[in-house]
């Protein structure tokens, strides 16, 4: 098992540490991985799990991005082609970004950040952890058996496929696998609510909680919420296709548009799963290497939960075009102006929380500043289709696909990046190499930004998506784009790389090597198995700069003082 | 686990502070729970709604093949089971152990006589054929047979009972979605009826053990809000699919 | 005559419709209102990233808070953001009632191609839409089985037709999609033939004319080897798959271009020509006009035999007749077309000495049950609601046959 390589990546090294347990080394052996009911260890079994999922969607949407390097068949067939993006989506949605950075990160520190020794409930995480990994099975055994080849969407009739051109029997296992994966989803959102709700450390009353824990609750609101939903929409379609009871089958009497009510009744509140844990991380970022508490906190706060409600409301506005009643069309383009609204308190703050502060431009803050420029262009251009008359003409063309990977790279996948960089030296104790992180920054960003800025000019022209062919006119912009996602995959080659050297032999992590006042820079690195050794009382919010002391900041808390030095130095040679 | 150092009586988790705290932490958990639970079946309604709404016809015909007797004699046990499941947790609080289990045992016994009559309801219809989808009218799930008499007087039956007087109409096309729906609705319910029951012997041999007290009796709590939601559901099948005319 | 095509901009393709214009109004509100937000929050970015970076000695600022500024951007972008609803909507709402006086014209969508069915019953060659200029059309659009989207980019129109359903949309187009109007003494350009008052390229094959996803560059349209833009785009806006079964079959269904190419749903496209009211009008009386690589350069209307036997066909193969058809004698389903012209037919009505001319074949194939030919009544034949010329040229086919 790679987790279990984890545990002792470099031998003796942790335990060179004064005797402070750590819960990487305080058990070893894969069984303590397996089946071990520590939320640490859980979060880094996620983790690696959802890091190697984006590398297959990764290699999926470079498969993509050559074949549409020229028109006409450059790689694969049509058919081949539909299911490379089909798997490109369904990978990237259902198994990377939903549970990545709730069920790694969130997993890893929300109990940390609330004082608690763990979730509420251990075993039911690993049970959701478990979950996931036979939702994966189901996923892969469609893949295997099978051509699966609706897009992610899976609308009927095509994903029926009776007495049409359509899917096979893959889209049962497919769903099968999704329907299971969406449990581990709402598992873990029960089990952070309840954890919120009840296992504060004294002291840590609503008002303090750390931004992160905010959005992760929003999240988690409507991960518990919406995703029943879509369970029950996918076994309706597993029944329709393996009975035909007529429900989303015209052929039979059923309804493909009540198909895309249900579907998008998950799939829009989805969109807010996938950001909301972004923009809460990047929440920390910005505190953390501005110095400063997030300028309107509990606005901030606010908007994150007012994100998850009025997300519920928006979903007609991916069925403009579907032949909806125009009444219904209204109502949903006028609910989705609102959730402009809590999107935009939170970039103004963020802002405002630079404004006065001493901001370091370490690798993570590079990515939340990153985060903030792009969710800005991915979101307004959110608002150009929900406009009706203009997402008529927009609509299934790549300025959708722009727009989406505008928030969900540009902003989710940004977001887990500066949360990684953030955060792995505590997770590992081990430091990266910093300078690498920004070259791999820079082609990512770069790269990143070719890819899909071409998509927005030629979706605007008319070039529809989901086509494995296309005009030549179109021929520039998909040329552009393609160059851009090979940048984009060898900055995150750069990236894996860095990563993979600094667990293997990087340098110790000092105890606090961004100088945070988060409170889970408060306990020892790597974290104790209980988080802390000792209960904490929480005497101050996790972001009050001006109540740390200096010493605080660059040396760390509690026992660790004198554990490291190195801190110091690298701090001195940013300033 | 060398790190454990406990505090607490044995039914404290190591990572909770108080029984009280472990006890609201649990609730709450399963009132989230419950709340997916509701939205997971309200698919199921909105679908129900607008297929009745659009074929009246298959859902008043379809609801006179189901026998409504069967129906009552199945609510009226679930809302004794729930009633037993509430005193179970009553007794449990006060610590009697010997009625909480015996009044599982009452609530174990009531759920089986549900799925005992719901077996009874599906084999007839696997047998005469009144199945859902394509398998309309395959008794036995067979489609190379042709439906036998069962299958057409049952149905002509409930079509004139659906019409108020005999020979009214032909067999409605949608009723094989109106059994879809009904297969699905009570397929779900009923799994969730068989967890409750797994749930049951997994809290009487608890409780025979003597796991609860006044101070923990969480398990017995936690089953019966989740019973009274099982319950519930049902209270709303039962007039939807049966009752109908 | 020179025809100047509509320029689009680096955004938006050119304008064609009456609603194109409205359309992009909208976006570049909302496209220079997001640039207005962008840019004055990058600036304010970049300009604290300078101005408070981390220097030895200062100190981050403790976080004030002010309510007044939080409510102040909350509440001024509602104000904005209510406008660019309402005037969405009534762009919107614009688009979706069709004026009174609309042409309806029927659309058929299949896996994977595009019919169109124009008033009267003329049913166009596949994936080919003529429609007359300055005239408000509405399409009525069903599916034969999976979703499709009727989407024309140059129009900025776009609707999902959905199977179990009629869906509808309605357009005026307000430009020719290319030098349309010709008579004798205005003649076409080189590569085009003056057909019925329109021009229409003239070609070895559909493939060369219009290379719908060759090698030829782009102006907005698709042009001929002249460069001249002869068709624009319709493309089909929602996933509709691919073949996976069988990849060589080939034929009308799986390759209606005949471009050596499996179809699916990025090859499910249709020539969209706007034409003038005149060409629309002889279209309808005399249905779509002949493959180009049936008309000779001296007979650019299609009259002599040989160019309508070329045609027929053509025509025949495009309706399906030879399913049922044979042409080289043997009787199958249906009587043989060899040797059927000027023969005389026995009726299972017992009727005979009736003979096999244009007006026997124009009606068995109008109304194949008035009189049935003896013998075959095991198959039955359906109407074809095919123009008089298609009729004549199918019949000069027949009559080759002999
Ligand atoms: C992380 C995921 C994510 C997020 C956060 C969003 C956010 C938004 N999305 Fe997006 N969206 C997707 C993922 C996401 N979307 C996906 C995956 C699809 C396609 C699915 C598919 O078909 O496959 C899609 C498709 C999609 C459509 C359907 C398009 C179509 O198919 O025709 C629409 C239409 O309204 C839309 C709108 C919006 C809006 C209004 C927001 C808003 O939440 C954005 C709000 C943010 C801002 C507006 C920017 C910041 C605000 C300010 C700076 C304030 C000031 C601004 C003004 C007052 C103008 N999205
Ligand atoms: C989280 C969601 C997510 C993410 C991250 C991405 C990432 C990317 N996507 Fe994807 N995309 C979707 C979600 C996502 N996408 C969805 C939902 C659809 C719609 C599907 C549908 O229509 O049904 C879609 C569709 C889609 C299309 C449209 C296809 C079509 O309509 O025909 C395209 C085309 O360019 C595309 C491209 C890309 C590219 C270039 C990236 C890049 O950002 C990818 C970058 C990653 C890599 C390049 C991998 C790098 C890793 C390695 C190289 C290994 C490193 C090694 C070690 C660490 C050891 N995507
Ligand atoms: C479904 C099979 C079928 C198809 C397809 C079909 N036909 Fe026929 N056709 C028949 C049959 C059967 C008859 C003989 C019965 C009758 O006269 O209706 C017939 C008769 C005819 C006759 C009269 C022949 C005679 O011997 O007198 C003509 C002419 C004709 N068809 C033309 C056409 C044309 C043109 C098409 C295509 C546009 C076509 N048919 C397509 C089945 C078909
Ligand atoms: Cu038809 Cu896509
Ligand atoms: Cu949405």
């Amino acid at each position: 098992m790679t987790v279990d390589a984890a545990a002792a990546p470099s031998g003796g090294h942790h335990d060179a540490h004064d005797g402070v347990p750590n819960y990487l080394t305080h058990e070893t052996g894969w069984k303590s991985w397996a089946f071990t009911i520590d939320h640490k260890r859980i979060g880094l079994m996620y983790l690696w799990s959802v890091i190697t999922a984006f590398i297959l969607g990764g290699v999926m949407a470079l498969l993509v991005r050559t074949e549409l390097m020229f028109p006409g068949e450059t790689l694969m067939e049509a058919d081949t082609y539909n299911q490379v993006f089909t798997l490109h989506g369904a990978i990237m949605v259902f198994l990377f970004i939903i549970p990545s950075i709730p069920a790694a990160l969130g997993n890893f520190f929300l109990p940390i950040m609330l004082g608690t020794k763990d979730v509420a409930f251990p075993k039911l995480n690993l049970g959701s952890f478990y979950i996931y990994v036979l939702g994966t099975i189901f996923t892969l055994i469609a893949i295997i058996v099978g051509n699966i080849d609706t897009g992610w969407t899976f609308y009927t009739p095509y994903s029926v496929g009776r007495n049409v051109t359509g899917a096979d029997v893959s889209v049962v296992w497919m769903t099968l696998g999704v329907f299971v994966l969406g449990f581990s989803s709402i598992l873990t959102g029960v089990n952070f609510i309840a954890t919120v709700h009840k296992m504060r450390a004294p002291g840590l009353h609503w008002k303090r909680l750390s931004l992160f824990i905010w959005g992760i609750y929003a999240t988690s609101v409507i991960q518990v919420l919406a995703t029943p939903v879509l369970a029950i929409t996918l076994f309706l379609l597993m029944m329709e296709k393996t009975l035909s009871i007529g429900i989303f089958d015209p052929q039979l009497g059923g309804d493909p548009v009540l198909f895309q009510h249900f579907f998008w009744f998950y799939s829009h509140p989805a969109v807010y799963i996938m950001i909301l844990p972004g923009m809460a991380v990047v929440n920390e970022l910005i505190a953390t290497f501005s110095h400063r508490k997030i300028f309107g906190y509990m606005f901030v706060a606010m908007s994150s939960v007012s994100l998850a409600l009025l997300g519920f409301l928006v979903w007609g506005h991916h069925m403009f075009t579907s032949g909806m009643s125009e009444y219904s069309t209204m109502v949903f383009s006028a609910l989705t102006f609102l959730v402009a609204i809590p999107s935009g308190v939170k970039i103004f703050n963020w802002v405002a929380t630079l404004y006065e502060g001493s901001i370091s431009f370490a690798s993570p803050m590079k990515y939340a500043l990153a985060f903030i420029a792009l969710f800005t262009i991915g979101g307004l251009t959110g608002l150009f289709l929900g406009i009706l008359s203009v997402d008529i003409h927009l609509h299934d063309t790549y300025f959708v696909v722009a727009h989406f990977h505008y928030v969900m790279v540009g902003g989710t996948v940004f977001g887990f990046l500066g949360g990684i960089h953030y955060w792995w030296p505590k997770m590992l104790g081990k430091m990266y190499n910093e300078r690498w992180a920004n070259v791999a920054f820079w082609f990512v960003f770069v790269g990143f930004n070719v890819t899909f800025m071409s998509q927005f000019i030629m979706g605007s022209q008319g070039m529809p998506r989901r086509y494995y062919d296309y005009l030549d006119q179109f021929q520039p912009m998909h040329m552009a784009s393609s160059g851009g996602a090979y940048i984009l995959g060898v900055g995150f080659i750069i990236m894996g790389i860095n990563f993979l050297r600094s667990w293997k032999s990087g340098e110790k992590a000092p105890p606090n090597p961004w100088g945070s006042a988060g409170y889970e820079w408060m306990t020892t690195t790597p974290p104790h198995p209980h988080n802390f050794a000792e209960t904490p009382v929480m005497i101050r919010g996790p972001y009050d700069y001006d109540l740390c002391t200096e010493l605080e900041l660059f040396e760390g808390f509690h026992e660790d003082f004198e554990a490291s030095k190195t801190s110091t130095k690298k701090k001195k040679k940013k300033a | 686990m060398s790190v454990h150092e406990h505090h607490g009586p044995a039914y404290l988790a190591h990572h909770f502070e108080t029984p009280q705290q472990q006890f609201d932490t649990a609730k709450l958990g399963m009132w989230a729970f419950l709340a997916q639970e509701i939205l997971f079946f309200s698919g199921l309604f909105v679908a129900y709604g607008i297929y009745r709404t659009w074929y009246p016809e298959a859902f008043s015909v379809g609801s006179h093949l189901l026998d409504w007797r069967m129906g009552g004699i199945n609510t009226v046990v679930l809302l004794v089971s729930s009633f037993t499941a509430a005193m179970a947790v009553q007794r449990a609080q006060l610590g009697d152990k010997k009625w909480t289990g015996h009044l599982l045992i009452i609530t174990f016994l009531c759920a089986g006589g549900f799925m005992v009559v719901k077996y009874f309801e599906y084999t007839h219809k696997i047998h005469v054929g009144i199945l859902p989808g394509q398998y309309f009218g395959c008794p036995g799930f067979d489609c190379s047979v042709p439906p036998g008499h069962h299958f057409v007087e049952e149905v002509g039956a409930a079509i004139d009972a659906a019409h108020h007087n005999a020979g009214a109409g032909m067999v409605p096309y949608h009723l094989r979605s109106f059994f879809g729906i009904y297969f699905i609705m009570t397929g779900l319910h009923g799994l969730h009826v068989l967890i409750g029951m797994g749930l049951i012997i997994w809290i009487w041999r608890k409780n025979n053990r003597g796991d609860f007290s006044p101070e923990y009796n969480t398990p017995v709590d936690i089953f019966a809000l989740y019973w009274h939601l099982v319950d519930l559901i049902w209270i709303f099948l039962f007039p939807l699919l049966y009752l109908i005319d | 005559m020179t025809y100047q095509p509509p320029e689009g901009t680096l955004q938006l393709p050119p304008q064609m419709s009456t609603i194109a214009p409205e359309v992009d109004a909208m976006y570049y509100d909302i496209y220079w209102i997001s640039v207005a937000f962008t840019v004055a929050i990058y600036a304010a970015m970049l300009w604290f990233m300078y101005k408070y970076r981390r220097r030895p000695g200062r100190k981050a600022k403790p976080t004030g808070h002010s309510d007044a500024l939080e409510i102040f951007w909350t509440f001024t972008p509602l104000i904005l953001l209510g406008w660019l609803f309402h005037a969405g909507f009534q762009g919107y709402i614009a688009g979706v009632y069709a004026p009174e006086d609309s042409i309806e014209i029927r659309v058929k969508a299949q896996q994977w191609l595009w019919e169109f069915e124009h008033p009267g019953g003329v049913i166009d060659v596949p994936n080919e839409l003529k429609v007359p200029v300055n005239q408000p059309v509405e399409l009525i659009m069903s599916s034969a089985d999976v979703l499709h989207a009727f989407f024309v980019p140059v129009f900025r129109v776009k609707r999902d037709i959905v199977p179990g359903m009629y869906t509808s949309l309605w357009f005026e187009a307000t430009h020719l999609t290319g030098p349309q109007t010709c008579d004798d003494s205005t003649p076409c350009d080189d590569g085009e033939t003056c057909y019925w008052g329109s021009c229409i390229p003239t070609c070895e094959s559909d493939a060369d004319c219009v290379p719908a996803l060759g090698n030829a560059s782009f102006c907005g349209g698709r042009i001929n080897d002249d460069e001249r833009i002869c068709a624009y785009p319709v493309f089909c806006a929602e996933y509709c798959g691919a073949m996976h079964d069988n990849p060589n079959t080939s034929g009308a269904f799986n390759d209606p271009r005949g471009l050596g190419r499996n179809s699916n749903h990025s090859t499910m496209l249709a020539d969209l020509r706007v034409i003038t009211q005149e060409g629309y009008d002889s279209f309808l009386a005399l249905g779509p006009p002949p493959p180009a690589s049936c008309i000779p350069a001296d007979d650019p209307s299609c009259d002599s035999e040989e160019c309508l036997t070329c045609w027929g066909q053509v025509l025949a193969t495009q309706q399906g007749c030879p399913s049922c058809h044979s042409t080289d004698g043997a009787d199958g389903t249906a009587p043989t077309w060899k040797g059927l012209w000027g023969r005389d037919r026995t009726f299972e009505a017992g009727v005979a000495g009736v003979t096999a001319d244009a007006a026997y074949i124009t009606e068995s194939i109008r109304e194949p049950q008035a009189r049935i030919v003896q013998g075959y009544t095991q198959a039955a034949m359906q109407p074809f609601r095919l123009s008089d010329k298609q009729i004549a040229a199918i019949t000069a086919y027949i009559r080759s046959l002999n």
